[in-house]
């Protein structure tokens, strides 16, 4: 299954340009100048020293870029954790659970997901004057669980009917151990699937609440690249470069890593499975 | 039984893909007349649905036609063009209904709409509902399906229905040849029996001449036709009349098949042990050398691993591939 | 080996099983109905019916997947949902329809094997463990080399269902429910399970053998329940229900089986234009 998806074309190349976007974001910033100092000339177009030229306060476009990476992928990266952790638990819980316990966090499951996230993101937000990265990061996960959830729940509650799991039961094992030993593996391809998923979406969603100026304060993010080019008119006054760059690498990472989905779907999900 | 009317001679084909290369039918040799019901039996994967597949000419994309000469009715199926096929052979003279066809039947029109599909199809004219109703009504009734059959859905039609539906649609332009593919596997014991008398009653009135009945239930396959083949690895080991063959079978897989069988035999009352055949099919991949059945052979000798027993006939009536069977065995 | 005394081990009285489905439990869907037949220890009971005829149902129910909406199921004159579950499942055990799908693919299969010996043994030393799976694995005529160590999927279906009737060996339950256990089997590998079954016969376990197969249930069975739509037609020892039934529905259903030695007369029918067949549903 996993050799499949190695060789998968498709997916080799959606792999390579987030790779590439992300191994920009994790080496980069040791490479470039001080996103936060005034370097040179304000508004200055790319040059050969300056190759994405200064933004409205002299401050090195690249540089911000590649730092501006690195904290929207931390945030996609806590958010998606979070998201998972919280998801795969009241999924399987959900899924394994009949009766009660199994309905009643269904339901909560769709209440949540029915809220509606960007006005719940900018409430939460505004109502923490310092907000760091991780507590960027939570408040995202928390609003994006629900998806998770759902989609391990469904694939639970049909591993549940399956033989391999009567028969543990009637070896005795308990539920616990039947959760976590015996539906758990067939889950984990999906598990990471969620993942990569909720990490593009999650970076969306960082962009868009630092593009109201809600985000993580005083941090350098592609969204928040995004905030100051809005604010300083930048397409009215043609500054392609402060929002240009940051713009498309944002639809980058996310649009890859949704082919990464996809492909990752097309051989992992049971049902266009052969076994 | 008169003229032969489908004629395999020496046919292979394999499946090619990234999996490898599958021998599905290797060098088959067989003859159906005029009159006569051929029933082809064996194990899944023996290679019985991909003979018929072949006999038909439709391979797909992963089956190949690798060599040996089809003939129905006189067309050779493999050094036509396409469309010679598809008008003369396909929709004139050979009808053939796959596995599990009954679901093929398009859920979201009515019999009549289906068939309305199928009649442009061959006379390139759509026919109006009450010409569906009157000509193809007929049909059907005289198969025992009700007229109003043709007004309802698929769904709600049992599986014995939907079976005998696509049964009657095959044979609404009476081919001379019907090939089935486990047309009684799906469905229960009395829906199995309604299908078997409806396909005896075809072959009664002349609608259908010869048919190719292949199944892999043995008691079904008796009850159908007067020859029965039997396949194992992509080739027949053994092929004869079929009392003959059941009451005597010469050949040491066919002897193992039958003695595992457990059967319904009501004059016999209950049955001594059964005794399975040791080890499994081959894998096609790679069939073993020499006679493809030698590794689960209790007959086997040096000889029968070394080189591939060639098909012999005895007696005019007989055929068998082993080696005990041909010269000095 | 145990004395096969002849004393009733499960009954099963007037069983009735109602499916509904919505919240106001509008459909209703019969299961089955006042179902009662007795399995004695050591015994080989068929149930046998067409799709439908709810066979399925009561083993399900005899396997404690749901609870009956009537009626009562006696475990050595206990009800069965009265016992824990561990109590009960070291009694009664099951062979599953499709091997493949009964084993947990990202283990080896001597996974279950192991499993099997802890479930009533708790501790036990590795060697001991060894030699008695070797010792069932030679009983279902599997050669452990083959076997041992392996993943599911490089195994044959004959092979895993034989494992699992080893597993039912290690365990040693006085009941093994086996719902349809070939049908999922090439034809020529059939017979060497239906063979085993009589293996665990031989060692005092029970069987009820659920099939529609008629000539399997002549094969095997000593006793034969026959159902059709929920309710049993008719029962008793097997050599009379299968050979001589008196109700008309088995007479019929026995009738429309073919047989090897024999060719169905449709002389009559065939001279006639219409046929009776079964209506749409």
């Amino acid at each position: 299954m996993w050799r499949r998806l190695v060789r998968d074309g498709q997916f080799l190349m959606a792999l390579g340009v987030v790779g590439l976007i992300v191994g920009v974001g994790v080496l980069g910033p040791r490479f470039v100048r001080n996103p936060h100092a005034f370097v040179w000339l304000p508004n200055q177009p790319p040059s050969r020293q300056f190759l994405l030229g200064t933004d409205p306060f002299g401050r090195d476009v690249l540089a911000r870029l590649v730092v501006g990476i690195r904290t929207s992928l931390l945030v996609g990266v806590y958010a998606g954790l979070i998201g998972v952790a919280l998801g795969v638990t009241v999924g399987l819980v959900s899924g394994y659970m009949k009766g009660v316990a199994g309905e009643t966090l269904n339901l909560l499951t769709n209440v949540v997901m029915v809220f509606p996230v960007l006005p719940v993101l900018i409430i939460l937000a505004a109502i923490f004057e310092r907000r760091s990265l991780v507590l960027v990061g939570t408040i995202i996960g928390v609003v994006s669980w629900p998806w998770a959830a759902r989609c391990i729940r469904a694939q639970v509650l049909s591993l549940r009917e399956r033989e391999f799991v009567r028969l543990a039961k009637i070896s005795g094992d308990r539920h616990v151990k039947i959760a976590f030993l015996e539906i758990m593996p067939y889950m984990l391809a999906y598990i990471v699937m969620v993942f990569v998923l909720m990490l593009g979406g999650a970076i969306g969603a960082e962009a868009g609440i630092s593009m109201i100026g809600l985000g993580p304060t005083d941090a350098v993010s592609l969204g928040n690249l995004l905030f100051w080019a809005m604010v300083h008119e930048a397409t009215r006054v043609g500054h392609w470069w402060t929002f240009l760059p940051p713009g498309l690498v944002l639809t980058l990472l996310t649009v890859f890593s949704l082919i990464m989905h996809k492909r990752m779907d097309q051989i992992f999900n049971p049902r266009l499975r052969t076994w | 039984m008169e003229n032969p009317l489908v004629i395999v001679e020496r046919l292979r084909g394999y499946y090619v893909g990234g999996f490898g290369v599958v021998h599905g039918v290797d060098d088959v040799s067989l003859t159906i007349r005029a009159g006569e019901g051929v029933g082809l039996v064996g194990e899944s994967g023996c290679g019985k649905s991909t003979l018929a597949q072949l006999i038909t000419g439709v391979t797909g994309p992963v089956l190949h036609y690798q060599g040996g000469t089809v003939m129905v009715d006189g067309f050779n199926v493999y050094a036509i063009p396409e469309e010679t096929l598809r008008t003369e052979v396909l929709c004139k003279r050979l009808a053939y209904i796959p596995q599990a066809a009954m679901d093929s039947l398009n859920p979201v029109k009515r019999i009549r709409d289906l068939l309305r599909d199928v009649v442009k199809e061959r006379t390139g004219r759509r026919p109006s509902n009450e010409e569906v109703f009157t000509t193809a009504g007929e049909h059907f009734e005289s198969l025992g399906l009700p007229r109003r059959v043709l007004n309802l859905y698929p769904h709600e039609l049992s599986g014995g229905m939907k079976q005998r539906v696509v049964v009657a649609i095959s044979t609404l332009w009476n081919p001379k040849i019907l090939v089935v593919d486990e047309p009684t596997s799906a469905l229960d014991v009395s829906s199995q029996k309604l299908l078997v008398k409806t396909l005896m009653l075809l072959r009664h009135r002349g609608t259908v001449k010869s048919m190719l009945f292949i199944t892999h239930d043995i008691p079904v396959a008796r009850q159908v036709c007067e020859t029965l083949a039997v396949m194992y690895a992509g080739q027949l080991v053994e092929v004869g009349p079929v009392e003959e063959v059941l009451d005597s079978p010469r050949h040491p897989y066919t002897r193992g098949l039958l003695s595992s069988i457990a059967s319904y035999e009501p004059h016999a009352g209950r049955r001594a042990r059964l005794e399975c055949i040791p080890g499994r099919p081959p894998d096609m991949r790679n069939p073993p050398p020499g006679c493809r059945f030698h590794p689960r052979c209790s007959l086997a000798q040096p000889r029968c691993a070394q080189s591939e027993p060639p098909e012999v006939t005895l007696a005019g009536k007989r055929m068998l591939r082993c080696w005990r069977f041909s010269g000095g065995g | 080996m145990r004395a096969q005394d002849a004393a009733v081990l499960l009954d099963v009285r007037q069983l009735t099983k109602i499916y509904t489905s919505g919240y106001l439990k509008t459909t209703r869907v019969v299961g089955c109905q006042g179902v009662s037949f007795v399995v004695k220890r050591g015994e080989i009971v068929t149930l046998l019916g067409e799709s439908g005829s709810g066979k399925t149902t009561v083993a399900n129910l005899i396997l404690r997947i749901f609870r009956p909406t009537a009626g009562e199921i006696l475990l050595d004159g206990t009800d069965i949902f009265s016992y824990p579950p561990r109590a009960y499942y070291a009694k009664v055990q099951q062979v599953f329809q499709d091997p493949y799908a009964a084993f947990n693919y990202f283990y080896r299969i001597d996974r279950v094997l192991h499993r099997a010996l802890a479930f009533k043994n708790g501790r036990m030393a590795l060697t001991e463990r060894q030699a008695r799976i070797m010792e069932v694995l030679d009983v279902v005529g599997l050669n452990a080399s083959e076997v041992l160590g392996r993943y599911p999927h490089q195994l044959s279906g004959g092979q895993l269902q034989r494992l699992l009737i080893a597993r039912a060996l290690l365990i040693e339950p006085d009941l093994v429910v086996a719902d349809e256990p070939t049908s999922m089997i090439d034809a020529s590998s059939r017979a060497g399970i239906l063979n085993h079954l009589f293996d665990l016969r031989d060692r005092g376990i029970a069987i009820l053998f659920i099939t529609h197969d008629v000539g399997q249930a002549a094969y095997i069975a000593d006793k034969a329940v026959v159902m059709h739509k929920g309710k049993v037609v008719e029962q008793g020892p097997a050599s009379q229900v299968l050979f001589s039934p008196t109700h008309p529905y088995v007479q019929k259903l026995l009738s429309d089986v073919p047989k090897l030695r024999e060719r169905w007369d449709f002389s009559q029918e065939l001279g006639t234009n219409v046929l009776l067949g079964d209506s749409p549903r």
